[in-house]
C-alpha cells in the first residue's frame, strides 16, 4: 500500500525535524516562561551590628530607611515556577508566604504575594517586579525585631 | 557675396533646428529668398545637422550589432575562493543542492528564511526580557490588602529598591 508519507522524500522529513528542533531550542517563549524566583527570609533587629554574608545590599537598603543594624538569614529558597504555579515558603511565627507569578511583559514580572498567619491571610499584594531585581516586604514581628522577606525574580 | 547683418548665425542655426516661432521662421525664409548670404548659412546648418544625425544613427547601429550582449556570470573558480565570499558562495551552492533548483526548492528556501527570522525574533525578544533594566522602582505595587493593618511603600533614593512595610495588628 502506498501511503502519503512514503511519497515524501526522506531529506524533506529530516529538514522538517531539524526545523522543529531549532525552533524549540531558540524559542523558549513558545515553550512557556520559567520564573526563577529566590526568596530570602531575614531577621532584622536593632542589636549589635552584624550582617550575614550575601545580605549586605538588603542591609544597606533597609538600614538607610529604618534603624535596624543586625541582619541574620533565617532561610533562603530558590524556585523555578511556571505562570500561575504557587511557591510556598514557611516563615517563623506560624506564618507562611505564597508567591505566584501571574505574567510578564518582558521587562517586568507580575507576582501575587500572600502572607498567612495561623492559616489566615494577613497581607497580600500584587507587584510588577523589574526582571532581575528584587522587592523587600517587611513588618511581621519576630522576637525583638522584624521579619524581612526579599523576593528576587527573573525570567532567564 | 555680401554678408548680411540682419540675422545672426545663432538665429539661423535655431531656424535650421526649427526652434524659433512660426512667425519669425516665415519672415526669415522670405528674407532668405532675396539674401544669398542668409540662404547659404541656412543651407550649411541644415547640411551639418543631417550629417550629424546620419553619423549618430550609424554609430548606434554599429554598437547594437557588433558588441556582445551584457551578461553577468560568476567568476571562474569562485567555489575555490577563500574567505567570507568563498564561504558564502559554497553555502549558496550547498543550499541549492539541499533545496533543489526548482520551484519546490525555492519554496523550501523561503520557508527556511521565515523560520530563521521567526526563531531569531523570538530569541531576541526573550533575551531583551532577561537583561534589560528599565528605569523606575524595582517593583511597582499594583494592589495591597493588609486586612486592617497599616502599610507603607518606600522607594530607596539611591538604588530605587521598593520596600513594602506593613504592621500586623
Amino acid at each position: 500500500m502506498n501511503t502519503g508519507l512514503k511519497s515524501v522524500p526522506v531529506w524533506m522529513l529530516a529538514w522538517l525535524t531539524a526545523f522543529c528542533i531549532v525552533l524549540s531550542a531558540f524559542s523558549p517563549a513558545l515553550a512557556g516562561t520559567t520564573y526563577h524566583t529566590r526568596v530570602k527570609v531575614i531577621h532584622a533587629t536593632k542589636g549589635k551590628a552584624g550582617v550575614d554574608p550575601g545580605l549586605e545590599a538588603i542591609a544597606r537598603e533597609i538600614g538607610s530607611e529604618f534603624n535596624y543594624t543586625r541582619f541574620r538569614r533565617i532561610s533562603e529558597k530558590a524556585m523555578s515556577l511556571s505562570e500561575g504555579q504557587k511557591g510556598r515558603i514557611t516563615l517563623p511565627g506560624n506564618r507562611d508566604l505564597i508567591i505566584t507569578p501571574t505574567g510578564s511583559n518582558g521587562s517586568r514580572i507580575q507576582y501575587h504575594i500572600r502572607i498567612n498567619a495561623k492559616g489566615n491571610p494577613v497581607f497580600q499584594t500584587g507587584v510588577r517586579l523589574q526582571n532581575g531585581s528584587s522587592v523587600t516586604i517587611g513588618g511581621p514581628r519576630l522576637k525583638k525585631g522584624v521579619i524581612l522577606i526579599n523576593i528576587e525574580g527573573r525570567t532567564r | 557675396m555680401t554678408p548680411c547683418n540682419r540675422y545672426t548665425k545663432e538665429f539661423i542655426s535655431r531656424v535650421a533646428d526649427n526652434e524659433v516661432r512660426q512667425e519669425a521662421h516665415s519672415v526669415f525664409l522670405r528674407h532668405a529668398k532675396t539674401c544669398a548670404a542668409c540662404a547659404e548659412t541656412l543651407a550649411d546648418f541644415r547640411q551639418m545637422g543631417q550629417l550629424f544625425s546620419s553619423h549618430t544613427e550609424a554609430e548606434v547601429g554599429r554598437i547594437r550589432t557588433e558588441l556582445p550582449p551584457i551578461t553577468v556570470t560568476a567568476p571562474q573558480g569562485a567555489q575555490n575562493r577563500k574567505g567570507l565570499w568563498g564561504w558564502i558562495g559554497r553555502m549558496g551552492q550547498g543550499l541549492a543542492s539541499v533545496f533543489g533548483r526548482g520551484a519546490m526548492g525555492l519554496k523550501l528556501a523561503s520557508l527556511s528564511a521565515v523560520a530563521l527570522i521567526l526563531a531569531v525574533s523570538l530569541y531576541t525578544w526573550q533575551g531583551d526580557s532577561g537583561n534589560g533594566m528599565v528605569p523606575g522602582p524595582s517593583a511597582i505595587v499594583n494592589s495591597v490588602d493588609t486586612y486592617g493593618s497599616s502599610v507603607m511603600i518606600i522607594e530607596t533614593p539611591e538604588s530605587h529598591h521598593t520596600i513594602i512595610w506593613f504592621s500586623e495588628t
